[in-house]
């Protein structure tokens, strides 16, 4: 387990695979993920979860569990891992409405941003958010990520073109 | 096949990997080569949505120059990412990969009906990025020590295009 100041990283199991499914399938959960289709039905993810090698350079993703509670409260990881380039890029999700607006987000992104520097040895960490969503880009400002720039017209989301917002953080202005 | 005005698109076909190997075997062109191009595959069926790869024949010869096509194609977002490659160096700085450029976006738009055409390019590549420019690209993002080649960190653009600038 990875320990941040409020959540704790740790490896996939296939009992999360209800709690996946519940928060891929919450429109409120989803307003702002790129996720077109349905996610696949419980079996299916458990399966997949059961076959998924544990994190590793490659496919580092994790459960993020509230560090007082252990509960699992969302889901990040890192996409895109290049070895040569020694970038990723970010991806973070708190399933959980409880835990959101509560700094659990923020701690998760610099936890696993963390991970991907201190232990990993990545050299940039990107991501990509909508620009509309505000909240979202102010926080990740405030853990130092910088915008890069704006990709115009890059998502057709709820019947209309949306821009996405390329941000980056290196090791030395992760805050 | 797709034509231009210097520039005949058409589909990969097998021979085709004599030049491939000989266009990436020099430094010019590798040093410059993003993921998106290669590897360089005939592929087994027809082109498709999925996967638009050409090989760019100079049309007046027939001799096949470079490499150029989509890839990455969203249906929803309607959008995909382009590579082009002009491996022959005797047809470079002479308005080939312009107009190989300009030729598969006019295909992306009226053939494939995508609404925005994208690209990598690395920053220092100062020809490409003008010739895309040339084309109506905008940088939309800069992404800063993104690369590394040749020993040094390189600055990368993400450019795109709407059929309208297309020029």
């Amino acid at each position: 387990m990875i320990p941040g100041e409020l959540v704790g990283l740790r490896a996939r199991e296939p009992e999360d695979a209800a709690l996946f499914h519940a928060w891929n399938s919450d429109p409120e959960t989803m307003l702002w993920w790129d996720r077109t289709y349905p996610p696949v039905p419980v079996p299916l993810q458990e399966e997949r979860l059961r076959t998924v090698p544990s994190p590793s350079f490659d496919e580092p993703s994790f459960t993020i569990t509230d560090l007082a509670t252990g509960t699992a409260i969302g889901w990040c990881g890192l996409h895109h891992v290049s070895a040569e380039h020694r970038h990723a890029e970010l991806g973070v999700m708190i399933g959980d409405a409880a835990y959101r607006g509560r700094g659990y987000g923020s701690d998760a992104t610099r936890t696993l941003c963390r991970f991907a520097f201190d232990r990993m040895n990545l050299a940039r960490v990107t991501l990509v958010v909508f620009a509309a969503n505000a909240a979202a880009r102010r926080a990740y400002e405030k853990a130092g990520f910088v915008e890069e720039g704006v990709q115009r017209r890059a998502a057709w989301k709820r019947g209309e073109w949306l821009d996405l917002v390329h941000m980056a953080v290196f090791t030395e202005t992760l805050r | 096949m797709i034509s231009g005005e210097l520039v005949t698109l058409r589909a990969r076909r097998p021979g085709d990997e004599e030049h491939a190997a000989r266009w990436y075997d020099d430094p010019e062109t590798t040093r410059w080569l993003l993921n998106d191009a290669g590897p360089y595959e005939i592929p087994a069926g027809m082109t498709t949505f999925a996967d638009a790869r050409f090989t760019v024949d100079d049309t007046a010869t027939g001799t096949p120059i470079g490499t150029a096509g989509l890839v990455n194609a969203s249906p929803e977002h309607r959008r995909a990412t382009a590579f082009l490659v002009i491996g022959d160096a005797a047809f470079r700085g002479r308005g080939y990969g312009f107009d190989t450029m300009r030729t598969l976006c006019r295909f992306a738009f009226d053939s494939m009906n995508l609404a925005k055409v994208e690209l990598e390019v690395l920053a220092g590549n100062d020809r490409a990025v003008a010739l895309y420019e040339r084309v109506g690209f905008v940088r939309e993002v800069h992404r800063r020590r993104a690369l590394w080649v040749e020993g040094e960190w390189h600055d990368e653009y993400l450019m795109g295009l709407f059929r309208e600038e297309l020029r």
